[in-house]
C-alpha cells in the first residue's frame, strides 16, 4: 500500500517530467558548455589542464558540494519541474501534444547528460581558478563561465533569503506538530520563530 | 500536489548555488584589492641568513615601474621550499590562489623544475633568475628515467619546453659547462684554439695532468637536476680541443644525505697523491662543498698534504666567500657580473659590503621584478592586467627584454648570447677575475690588485 504511494507519486512528480523537452534544455547547456570550452581555450589556456586540476580537488573534495547539488537538480529537480508544468490545466489544454512522458532513451540520455554536465560544473570552477583574476576596475576572475555563472545565479537569494528560511524550517519542523504546509506558510510570512520554540 | 515538493526544489536550487569559497574564491568578497607577484628566496647555505633574491625584491620596491603600480600589484616575497615535495606543495598553492599574477623563482633547478608543470597549467608567467639546469625547462616525466641533455637538445626532439618560463640567468648546458671547461683547460696549461696563451704548466716536461670531477647528486634538495647535465657534458667528449674529458682521473658523484666523507677525502687522497698541483672540479652547491673543504683541511696536516696545493674549479652554486676559509685556491665560474650589480642596484653594495657576501643573482632578481612591472604596466593601460597579458607581452617582447640591469634575449624560453665569468680569492674574497666571451675565449679584465702585491 506504501510503497504504492511512493510509486504513484514518483510516476506523477517526477517521471513524469521525462519528455522530449527535457532533451532539448540538455542540448541548450550542452552547447553553453561547449562555448565555455571554446572561450577558455581561445584565452590560450589548457582545458586538459583543468580537468586534471578539477579531478585533483574532487578527490580532496573541494567542489565536490556543488557538483553533487548539480547532479541532483539535474537528475531529480528539472524533471520535477517539467512534471509540474505540465500538469499546469493551461499548458496542458493549450498544448495537448506537448510534454508527453517517455521512457527508455529519452531517461538514459538525461542521466548521461546530467553526470556530464556535473562533471563540467566542477571543471568551470578549475577553468575560473586557473584564469586567475584580473585587475582593472577591481577584482575579476580572467575567464567567467558562462554555465557557472547559470549555477551560482541563486547565490544572492541564497545568502539574502532563501537561507534563512531553509534555516527556520529545519529548527521548526522537529517542535511542531502542525502540517507540513502551516510551518511552511508561518516561516514565509517572518512570524518569530524563536517564540514558537520557546 | 506537486507544490508540496516545492521545499525541496528549492533546496536543490540553493544547494546548487552555494559554491566552495575557499577553493573558488568570489573576488567580489576577497579583501585583497590588488593582484601578487609571488618571489622565492632561500638562505639556505649562508651563515648570515642572508638571500639575494630576498634582497634584491626589497630594494625593487623602490623601482619606479613597481611604485607605479603599488596600487594594483603587490610584490610578496616568500620562502622558498627546500625539498621537491615541499615545492610542488607550494606550487600548487599557487596555482590555486586566483591572485598571483606571476612567479620569480625557484632558487634551485630541482625545485624549479619540479614546480613549472603545476604554474603551467594555471599559465603562470615565471621568471627564472637562479636555477640554471637544462632540465628545468623542459617537459618530461619527473619520475621516469631523465633524457640526456643531448636527446633534450636534439633538433627532432620529442621533447617539448614550458611556454610560460623565461629564464634570465644563462643554461648551464653549454654556457657554464664551456666555462669549466675554458678554465681547467687554461688552469692545466693546455692550448686551445680560443686560449692560444696558455697560463704555463708547472713542469713542461711532467706526464699529462689528472684532474678529479666530483658531482653533488644529492636527492633532498634536487641538486642531481642542476648538476647531472653540468657533469655529463664535461665527461661527454664533444669538441676534443675543448674537452676536460681526457683529464678527468676519476669522477665521483656524492649525495650529502648519505655521502661517507672520510670515504671521500681517502680517495681524493688517493688519486692526487702523485699530483703536485691538485686540481679537483666541483660541481654543486656550497653546503656539500664546505663539508668537503673542511674534512680535507682536518686531514691535511695528518698526510702531510698543505691544503694551498689544492685548486678547486667551481659551479657558480659555490659563489661563497666562506668557502675561502679552508685554504685551497677557488675559482668559481659564475653568470653574476658583480660590476654592473652594484652600479645597477640602488643601495646594494652597502648591504653587500656590511655582510661581506659575494652579489649573486641579485641582478637576475631585480631585472625579473622590473620586467614584470613593465609587462603589467603595459597591461594595465590595455585594461587587461591579468596573466594571459604579462604571457603575451613576455612572449612578444622576448628578444628584447629591457631591465635595469641587462638587456635580455631570449629565446624558446631561454637566455641567449650571455657572458660568463671566472671569480677567484682576491684580497680575502671571491672577485671576477676573468670574462669568457661567446667565443670562449678568456679576457683578463679585472687582474686582482692585492694578489699582485
Amino acid at each position: 500500500m506504501k510503497s504504492g504511494l511512493v510509486s504513484n507519486a514518483l510516476n506523477k512528480y517526477w517521471r513524469a517530467g521525462f519528455v522530449i523537452e527535457l532533451i532539448f534544455i540538455d542540448a541548450v547547456a550542452l552547447l553553453i558548455c561547449a562555448f565555455d570550452v571554446f572561450r577558455f581555450w581561445l584565452g590560450g589556456h589548457s582545458f586538459s589542464s583543468a580537468v586534471n586540476v578539477a579531478i585533483e580537488k574532487l578527490r580532496e573534495g573541494e567542489g565536490a558540494a556543488v557538483t553533487a547539488a548539480v547532479l541532483l537538480f539535474l537528475v531529480v529537480g528539472l524533471p520535477m519541474i517539467l512534471a509540474l508544468i505540465a500538469s499546469l490545466p493551461a499548458i496542458h489544454e493549450r498544448w495537448p501534444n506537448l510534454f508527453h512522458p517517455r521512457s527508455g532513451g529519452v531517461v538514459a540520455s538525461h542521466l548521461l547528460f546530467s553526470i556530464f554536465v556535473a562533471s563540467f560544473t566542477a571543471i568551470a570552477i578549475a577553468m575560473e581558478v586557473l584564469a586567475g583574476y584580473e585587475n582593472n576596475d577591481g577584482l575579476k576572475y580572467g575567464f567567467r563561465s558562462s554555465w557557472l555563472g547559470l549555477v551560482f545565479l541563486g547565490q544572492p537569494l541564497w545568502a539574502s533569503y532563501i537561507s534563512p528560511i531553509i534555516r527556520k524550517f529545519f529548527i521548526r519542523l522537529p517542535h511542531e506538530k502542525e502540517p507540513l504546509s502551516k510551518v511552511a506558510k508561518e516561516i514565509i510570512t517572518e512570524e518569530p520563530f524563536e517564540q514558537h520554540v520557546a | 500536489m506537486p507544490y508540496r515538493l516545492s521545499p525541496f526544489l528549492a533546496l536543490l536550487l540553493c544547494l546548487s548555488a552555494c559554491s566552495d569559497s575557499h577553493w573558488h574564491p568570489d573576488p567580489a568578497s576577497s579583501d585583497a584589492k590588488s593582484l601578487k607577484i609571488a618571489v622565492f628566496w632561500s638562505s639556505a647555505g649562508n651563515e648570515q641568513n642572508y638571500s639575494a633574491s630576498q634582497e634584491a625584491a626589497k630594494l625593487a620596491q623602490d623601482t619606479p615601474e613597481v611604485k607605479a603600480l603599488q596600487d594594483f600589484v603587490q610584490l610578496e616575497p616568500r620562502e622558498d621550499a627546500e625539498s621537491v615535495e615541499q615545492a610542488i606543495e607550494y606550487a600548487r598553492r599557487i596555482r590555486d590562489d586566483p591572485e598571483v599574477l606571476a612567479v620569480v623563482g625557484h632558487s634551485y633547478s630541482g625545485t624549479t623544475r619540479a614546480a613549472l608543470p603545476i604554474y603551467e597549467q594555471a599559465g603562470i608567467p615565471v621568471l627564472i633568475p637562479t636555477a640554471t639546469s637544462p632540465y628545468v625547462m623542459y617537459k618530461f616525466d619527473q619520475h621516469a628515467d631523465w633524457p640526456s641533455v643531448g636527446e633534450l637538445e636534439d633538433r627532432e626532439s620529442r621533447y617539448t619546453t614550458f611556454r610560460n618560463a623565461f629564464r634570465l640567468i644563462p643554461s648551464d648546458v653549454p654556457s657554464q659547462v664551456e666555462a669549466i671547461e675554458t678554465t681547467t683547460l687554461r688552469l692545466l696549461g693546455v692550448k686551445t684554439e680560443e686560449s692560444p696563451n696558455p697560463s704555463p704548466p708547472a713542469n713542461p716536461s711532467a706526464k699529462k695532468p689528472k684532474i678529479m670531477l666530483v658531482c653533488d647528486v644529492t636527492r633532498r634538495n634536487g641538486a642531481f637536476v642542476y648538476t647531472r647535465p653540468i657533469c655529463e657534458s664535461l665527461l661527454h667528449e664533444r669538441n676534443p680541443q675543448r674537452s676536460i674529458a681526457t683529464y678527468v682521473a676519476r669522477y665521483k658523484e656524492i649525495d650529502a644525505e648519505t655521502v661517507d666523507v672520510w670515504e671521500m677525502v681517502t680517495e681524493i687522497h688517493a688519486v692526487m697523491r702523485k699530483e703536485e698541483a691538485k686540481r679537483i672540479v666541483f660541481v654543486g652547491y656550497s653546503e656539500l662543498a664546505r663539508v668537503l673543504l673542511e674534512e680535507l683541511q682536518e686531514r691535511s696536516e695528518s698526510v702531510k698534504d698543505e691544503m694551498r696545493k689544492y685548486t678547486f674549479i667551481m659551479s657558480e652554486a659555490c659563489l661563497s666567500n666562506e668557502l675561502l676559509d679552508f685554504g685551497a685556491t677557488l675559482y668559481v665560474t659564475s653568470p653574476f657580473n658583480p660590476s654592473r650589480v652594484v652600479k645597477c642596484v640602488p643601495n646594494l653594495e652597502k648591504v653587500l659590503k656590511e655582510k661581506n657576501i659575494v652579489p649573486s643573482a641579485e641582478a637576475y632578481v631585480y631585472d625579473a621584478v622590473v620586467i614584470l612591472a613593465k609587462a603589467a604596466g603595459a597591461c594595465k593601460a590595455k585594461s587587461q592586467l591579468g596573466r594571459e597579458c604579462v604571457l603575451d607581452y613576455l612572449q612578444e617582447n622576448g628578444d628584447n627584454l629591457p631591465g635595469q640591469c641587462e638587456q635580455y634575449w631570449i629565446g624558446k624560453g631561454e637566455r641567449k648570447a650571455a657572458p660568463y665569468y671566472v671569480y677567484t680569492s682576491c684580497g680575502g674574497e671571491l672577485k671576477p677575475t676573468w670574462e669568457i666571451g661567446n667565443d670562449n675565449d678568456i679576457y683578463e679584465k679585472w687582474p686582482c690588485q692585492q694578489r699582485a702585491k
